[in-house]
């Protein structure tokens, strides 16, 4: 399936994998687990609540994918 | 290929006869009813824990109000059942008109009370099992008219359960799962006791799970199958799920409460059913719909009447809600058919269907005409014919031309539900099948997997997947479909899925039939000779060079997430030249209806002036026309099928 960019809510971060909880957009109940984040990204800005921009290579394969910003909008 | 009589197949291939299309709208939507409930009862009662269970003359009603047990039947009120004020679960259910049950609790004890004249009169109030820290769900189903039940309830963050047999209780016994909390719990018993609870898994995440009890009919007796996730909400996302209720009226039917705390906050019953014929354990439930309903407890779910007028029942303390349990007779549109179309190929349907409405007939459009209705076709020739489409109503239309005045029907069929079907969150899923996961999809769509002849791989491939709500079920199909050399044919709500061999005999032949071929254009285009699967470890290759021709390839090349093993990688590329084959166009015969013919049969037929000997093709769409004469416009019954590879 296509690549496609979604916006989305940082859940939680783990500073060691570099992986984060993402919850989409659109998403009512679940978010994706262990989605690799940019490595150009300070762990300190990975903050829960704040904003993500989420790029799955293949939507469906859920860690196929990379967190690539994260922003206060 | 549909079984069609003999009667009928020599009709079809006779000089003449008289075609026979009969129209039918029925209300039923994905093969199950679709009830239109009305408000029966409303009377303002408090919001309590609730169950009810109806048989032929009454809807019974258990509540737990303050702490009261209360019970009440059609025409009476509320009186009080228990014998405190220190309860706080309550389940009913009734059996054989005449006995009901009332399972409670009183602080650390399980108790019931029994009637055997449809609740005219209780008998006292019995201790089934004591020694249980204050319960958060009871459930309770008869299994023979002889009194022989059993009593699911929580104990402890798990499910135990006892059955009284011959009118002695006997001992309890634990499940063999586990749940971090559980906060309500449905049954029904349906050969083995099918069971539904809401809670918090292990995991932290709140979710609608169901679970069966055996009672020796598909899972062994008094054994626990694993549980099943229907939906699963996120430690952090405010969703709590309760009073989950489910009973089996034309199908399984399973109700329940999302809760939601954080902004927006609500509180509203979902409900959920899966098609008729599927199996409990197959967890292929449709992708849950909200009811307008904002109650803590929901509704419960039951049938009272008996024949014609039995009823399929929503109830909760303070309303109930009725809709006929047997379908309305269809409403019958044949005699005013003037033309009608509809195509078929493996996955899309669609139908156009018109009809004579010059004295305005149709300007109150029937009710039965609704979208979401099944209209059902029948084909044939003179008195004999066949079961046709059964397609979903999405529009109809009014219009004038000329001096004619019609009414027409657009219908479509399977890829109607495949398209809206959007799970309303992201579900991710690993250690499943690819058959599974395809269940899974068709499920939610409100369709049935039908495995008729699938590949090795629809069942020992396993893979991650993700769902995600900006993706239809459509194009998750499509996209599982193209892993394997499987194919799926949609009829109604049945997914049909087998694997396509090239060796596969024909269905049907026309020229040994003497079956009419009006005309014929018979195509050969290249097709993919090159597959490549990449994935980031790994790479998958599969070569055609026969259709190579050692120099004209036609390569596709795609990313494969999903496995760096170079086997599956390898059956990846293979299914993608075996989809090039069946799509490709070979062109289209016209002939008199095929009244059995269906997208994926194969069909042979001799041409002498375009191939020697016996042309064997794969149906990849059928198109159907009828068209009565009138005005001019000559009458008009044909087939054209389209042709693929086999």
């Amino acid at each position: 399936m296509a690549a496609s960019i979604h916006p989305g809510i940082l859940k939680a971060f783990d500073s060691g994998t570099y992986k984060a909880r993402v919850h989409l957009t659109g998403s009512i109940h679940m978010s994706l687990s262990g989605v690799p984040t940019n490595r150009g990204i300070a762990s300190g800005d990975m903050v829960v609540g704040r904003r993500v921009s989420v790029v799955l290579f293949d939507e469906t394969k859920a860690d196929d994918a990379v967190v690539t910003a994260v922003y206060t909008p | 290929m549909r079984s069609i009589s003999a009667a009928l197949q020599a009709k079809q291939v006779a000089a003449s006869g008289i075609p026979t299309v009969a129209i039918a709208v029925h209300e039923f939507t994905r093969g199950v009813r679709r009830f239109q409930f009305t408000q029966t009862l409303s009377d303002g009662s408090p919001d309590d824990k609730h169950d009810a269970a109806g048989d032929a003359n009454y809807l019974h009603q258990a509540r737990v109000r303050a702490g009261r047990v209360q019970y009440r039947r059609t025409g009476a009120a509320f009186a009080d059942l228990g014998g405190g004020t220190d309860s706080n679960e309550v389940a009913i259910h009734t059996i054989n008109n005449t006995r009901v049950i009332v399972v409670y609790n009183r602080t650390t004890s399980i108790m019931f009370r029994e009637s055997t004249d449809q609740g005219a009169n209780f008998g006292v109030e019995t201790t089934i099992v004591t020694g249980v820290p204050t319960t958060a769900g009871i459930a309770v189903q008869y299994k023979t008219t002889g009194g022989d039940l059993c009593v699911v309830y929580e104990q402890s963050n798990a499910l135990r359960r006892i059955r009284r047999t011959s009118g002695t209780f006997g001992s309890t016994a634990a499940w063999s799962n586990s749940m971090t909390s559980i906060n309500s719990v449905g049954m029904v018993f349906a050969g083995d006791f099918h069971v539904v609870l809401t809670g918090v898994k292990t995991d932290a995440r709140a979710a609608v799970l169901t679970v069966t009890l055996g009672d020796g009919f598909a899972q062994t007796l008094d054994t626990w199958s694993a549980l099943l996730n229907l939906i699963t909400a996120e430690t952090d996302s405010g969703i709590t799920f309760q009073a989950a209720k489910l009973n089996v009226l034309d199908t399984h039917r399973l109700l329940y409460v999302e809760k939601r705390a954080s902004a927006p906050a609500y509180t509203r019953t979902y409900f959920t059913w899966f098609s008729a014929t599927h199996v409990f354990a197959a967890n292929a439930w449709v992708e849950p719909i909200p009811l307008q309903n904002t109650t803590a407890f929901g509704y419960s779910i039951t049938t009272t009447g008996t024949g014609a007028s039995a009823k399929a029942t929503l109830a909760r303390p303070a309303q109930v809600l009725e809709a006929n349990l047997t379908a309305p007779a269809p409403t019958v549109l044949t005699p005013d058919l003037l033309e009608a179309q509809w195509s078929e190929s493996l996955r899309n349907h669609k139908g156009r269907f018109v009809f004579d409405n010059n004295d305005g007939r149709y300007k109150d459009v029937p009710a039965l005409i609704a979208v979401g209705h099944e209209l059902r076709v029948t084909i044939g020739y003179d008195a004999e014919s066949s079961t046709g489409p059964r397609e979903t109503i999405v529009s109809w239309e009014h219009g004038h031309k000329g001096a004619d005045s019609t009414f027409v029907i657009n219908t479509r069929g399977a890829d109607l539900w495949l398209d809206n079907a959007r799970p309303r969150t992201s579900r991710a899923f690993s250690g499943l099948t690819i058959g599974q996961l395809i269940q899974d999809v068709l499920g939610r769509a409100g369709l049935e997997l039908v495995d008729i002849g699938g590949s090795s791989r629809i069942t020992t491939f396993i893979l991650e997947w993700a769902l995600h709500p900006h993706q239809s079920a459509g194009a998750n199909l499509t996209e599982l479909l193209s892993l394997v050399p499987d194919i799926i044919r949609h009829t109604a709500e049945f997914a049909y899925l087998f694997e396509p061999l090239a060796s596969d005999t024909p269905n049907y032949d026309y020229t040994t039939q003497g079956h009419t071929i009006y005309t014929s254009k018979l195509r050969r285009e290249l097709r993919i000779s090159v597959a490549e699967i990449i994935n980031a470890d790994a790479l998958g290759q599969a070569f055609d060079f026969t259709e190579q021709a050692q120099n004209s390839p036609i390569q596709d090349r795609r990313l494969d997430p999903h496995t760096a093993v170079v086997a599956d990688l390898d059956g990846h590329a293979a299914a993608r030249l075996r989809k090039a084959i069946l799509d490709q166009d070979h062109g289209l015969i016209v002939t008199p209806p095929h009244c059995g013919l269906e997208a994926g049969d194969v069909i042979a037929f001799d041409d002498a002036v375009a191939a020697t000997g016996e042309i064997k093709r794969r149906v990849r769409q059928l198109d159907f026309t009828f068209r009565r004469g009138r005005r001019g416009k000559p009458p008009k019954f044909e087939q054209t099928v389209h042709l693929g590879g086999v």
